[in-house]
């Protein structure tokens, strides 16, 4: 189940891992409250030329094909996650970059070639307020306007992370029908400061930012749609099943970082008159933590083949990204909170990294839908299909 | 619950409830509703406590001649679930429900008098020096020491995860005043002044960004003679038996309050979504679960309560209490959590939710600040791991 292993890709992770090394000092007491630094995302282009391993030549950029494509994306996902680095990827490079490439518009090429130079950053503004995880649950509309301004963009979006630092913004919205109709969908790409837009920044419970944007009468035209008008739910879920496979991805870097964490802790710290790891009950949740983290990270590496075959069905894709997101939110809650509990007081600090990497994870828990949510869908899945 | 009320009981109830209807101020419950942490902030939670003092029930567990409140485990109870249910922010127990019992059952008179007035009427404010950064549930372990010099008594050292020491006029410290023998026959049970020479405190921001914890380090600190409660070396024992005070409280009362807080954020966070309707289904069906633990853990500390109250031994009753009421209350907040969805993301001060067009849902920004302070019940008062420790030397013994 392990996926093959690539040169090109090993490479491309250790130099992004020393980059970030120069960069992140894991050591630094961040206050959960301190304002974020800003991401090094143009860095990622010009000292590394990183942005374009996710996408194929085809694209203007670097990877042979779809899977190498994938392997990039993943292991970088990965690298990230193990420096807890605020860089946007998964939402600018995964979620954007991937419906830019699939929208083959004028517009959308010309984005995604600044994208992978490092000059585009793009977030992904899809969920509401309220919203539960179902992709068509999009109360955004579009109304008509006139002349330029074909539509006017109407309604609010939440948590759209790192939207202070973006230059664009890809956002759903709905044309027809109502919240939770999968027809009537549209995906528009808009530059972060198009008039109408306003926004509300705030941390997040990682330490990366996020905002509350609403959209007041932002003016929509038909150059600024990446998918066929009124036909978007396809690409909307195709971009929601990506994001939480990269985030999969994230998450095995974080957990391994908790992991090791606690296992060096344990065999450090001296209670009783010997280290805490003489204690069995402790040996055996580290033995846990363990079997969750192997369990999730041969899935999501199983997932991320499949997830590049082109024959691959949408439903296929689904429960395949669902369950890789299941193993991979037991391992996150299962690490996680042992981790912090294995390391008593200290683990409950800003101290440490540790409750940084905690946050982290339980923030990929709950982004790309929660374990719950996937749960219920592979429910509804495997009772639609025959 | 209520069926199983007699009519004093029930009567007692209501008189709690009509004080509670007149005192507890809006600003007051705000604090409450707003408390993600262990307890309120020292402001609001003295507020409260001074209210209480005022109708003579802030110390009610005390013996009467000290100033507490003859009730019945029962009538106890009542009033912790009617404080709960009420919002009442939670008060600090470091002097009420920890130092005081410390002081009735060990100190003079003297010590006594100089100390229990303050904490009944809210004008003295304490915190705990147990651990350090060396000695966490190997408390025997502790190394701040304190030597004799002519009157006084000098203390060296640190204490960590001092709970609200920055709010804090007193403490109550553990240190070491022999190394002979085994760890335990050389500590000592001290009580002075915050505002002594020698004492600085160093703020520890948690996992929520909250401040609650500190590291208090002592440099050549003198305090008098007759800090020293009870005899020299004698401190383990008075250390075991406030422990046994620590975590000898009821959960279920405040659980009651929050479960019902949970069920309220489900409803509201599922209003209108039909499309969501079976991952509603599943969150009810786990907080019905919870329910029913909760519904357990209360009949076991009820009949808990009336056994102590007809002279039984506390044994192991405190440990369990204290597994059973903090993992029930870390799972009520993961679910709390889960239900907040999205709305658990940002990370902003609560009293902020509401300040700006673009509002955030308060009970999200809530729900994840719980859920993170909650992670620190399985470590305080003796890890979760040590009180299962506990009990099972105390079922394999003998
Ligand atoms: C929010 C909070 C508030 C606190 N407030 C105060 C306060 O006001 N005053 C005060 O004095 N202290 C306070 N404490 C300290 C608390 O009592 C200690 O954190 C606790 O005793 C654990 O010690 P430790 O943190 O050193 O963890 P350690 O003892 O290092 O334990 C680390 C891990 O190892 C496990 N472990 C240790 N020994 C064993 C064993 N024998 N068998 C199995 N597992 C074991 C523990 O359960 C834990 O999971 C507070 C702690 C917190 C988190």
């Amino acid at each position: 189940m392990t996926a093959p292993r690539d040169d090109a890709t090993d490479a491309l992770r250790d130099s992004l891992a020393r980059w970030l090394a120069d960069r992140i000092d894991l050591n630094h007491h961040a206050r959960a409250d301190a304002p974020p630094a800003g991401p090094a995302w143009a860095g990622l282009a010009s000292d590394l030329g990183l942005l374009g391993a996710g996408f194929t030549e085809g694209a203007g950029g670097l990877a042979a094909d779809a899977a190498e494509a994938w392997r990039n994306h993943l292991a970088i996902c990965e690298t990230l996650g193990e420096w807890l680095s605020a860089e946007p990827y998964i939402g600018s490079a995964v979620v954007g970059g991937g419906l830019l490439q699939r929208a083959g518009t004028a517009t959308a090429q010309a984005v995604l070639a600044e994208l992978i130079d490092g000059r585009a950053l793009l977030a992904w503004a899809h969920a509401e307020p309220g919203a539960r995880g179902d992709p068509a649950d999009v109360s955004a509309a579009l109304l008509p306007g006139e002349g330029r301004a074909e539509w006017l963009l109407h309604g609010r979006k939440t948590a759209v992370v790192a939207a202070p630092w973006a230059t664009h913004l890809v956002v759903s919205a709905r044309r027809a029908g109502q919240a939770g109709d999968a027809a009537g969908l549209d995906l528009i790409l808009l530059p972060l400061n198009a008039a109408g837009i306003s926004r509300r920044d705030t941390r997040t419970l990682d330490c990366g930012v996020a905002s509350e944007i609403a959209f007041d009468g932002v003016a929509v035209a038909q150059a600024d749609l990446l998918a066929p008008a009124g036909q978007a739910g396809p690409a909307i879920a195709r971009a929601l099943d990506e994001a939480a496979l990269a985030l999969c991805a994230e998450s095995l870097g974080t957990t391994r970082r908790l992991f090791d964490a606690t296992r060096s802790h344990l065999r450090e710290r001296q209670q009783f008159g010997q280290p805490l790891a003489a204690f069995q009950v402790l040996q055996h949740r580290l033995a846990d933590m363990h079997i969750a983290r192997e369990l999730a990270a041969a899935l999501v590496a199983a997932v991320g083949v499949q997830i590049a075959d082109a024959t691959l069905t949408p439903e296929a894709r689904a429960l395949a990204v669902s369950s890789a997101k299941v193993a991979v939110g037991k391992a996150c809650q299962r690490v996680g909170e042992q981790a912090v509990q294995m390391h008593g007081g200290m683990g409950v600090t800003e101290e440490l990294a540790v409750g940084r990497f905690f946050r982290r994870a339980l923030q990929i828990e709950r982004s790309a839908g929660s374990s719950g949510q996937h749960l219920l869908r592979i429910v509804s899945l495997q009772h639609s299909s025959p | 619950m209520q069926d199983l009320l007699t009519p004093e009981e029930q009567a007692f109830r209501d008189e709690v409830r009509a004080f509670l209807a007149e005192h507890l101020t809006p600003a007051l419950r705000e604090a409450g509703r707003r408390c993600s942490g262990i307890f309120a902030e020292y402001p609001q939670g003295n507020d409260w406590h001074r209210v209480l003092a005022g109708r003579g029930w802030s110390v009610p567990q005390w013996p009467v001649a000290f100033g507490g409140c003859d009730w019945t485990p029962m009538q106890h109870y009542l009033f912790a679930a009617e404080l709960a249910a009420a919002d009442a922010p939670p008060r600090a127990p470091m002097g009420p429900g920890m130092v005081a019992p410390v002081l009735i059952a060990f100190g003079t008179p003297a010590q006594q008098q100089r100390w229990l007035p303050g904490i009944r009427d809210g004008s003295d404010y304490w915190c705990q020096g147990y651990s350090e950064p060396g000695s966490g549930s190997d408390l025997a372990s502790l190394q701040c020491k304190a030597r004799r010099d002519g009157d006084h008594w000098v203390i060296d050292g640190t204490k960590i995860w001092t709970t609200h020491a920055q709010f804090a006029n007193r403490m109550f410290c553990l240190v070491r005043t022999s190394s002979a023998g085994k760890p335990q026959t050389g500590i000592s049970f001290l009580c002075f002044d915050i505002a002594t020479p020698g004492i600085t405190i160093r703020p520890i921001h948690s996992l929520s960004g909250d401040h609650e914890l500190n590291q208090v380090f002592f440099d050549n600190v003198r305090v008098p003679l007759d800090s020293l409660i009870g005899q020299e070396n004698q401190g383990w024992t008075i250390a075991k038996y406030l422990l046994q005070h620590e975590r000898g409280g009821a959960y279920s009362p405040s659980l009651r309050g929050r479960w019902r807080r949970v069920a309220q954020a489900l409803d509201a966070a599922f209003s209108g979504h039909r499309a969501a309707a079976p991952e509603a289904q599943q969150l009810r069906l786990e907080l019905a679960d919870l329910h029913c633990q909760l519904d357990a853990l209360q009949a076991l500390e009820l009949r808990t309560l009336r056994a102590q109250a007809a002279g039984a031994e506390r044994g192991i009753s405190p440990s369990m209490g204290k597994l059973l009421g903090t993992e029930l209350k870390q799972a009520l907040t993961a679910l709390h959590v889960r239900i907040a969805g999205n709305a658990a993301v940002p990370h902003a001060p609560l009293h902020q939710a509401g300040a700006h067009a673009l509002a955030l849902s308060e009970d999200g920004l809530f729900a994840i600040s719980s859920y993170l302070n909650d992670r620190a019940a399985s470590i305080y008062a003796g890890t979760n791991e040590v009180q299962r420790n506990i009990i099972a030397a105390h079922l394999l013994a003998g």
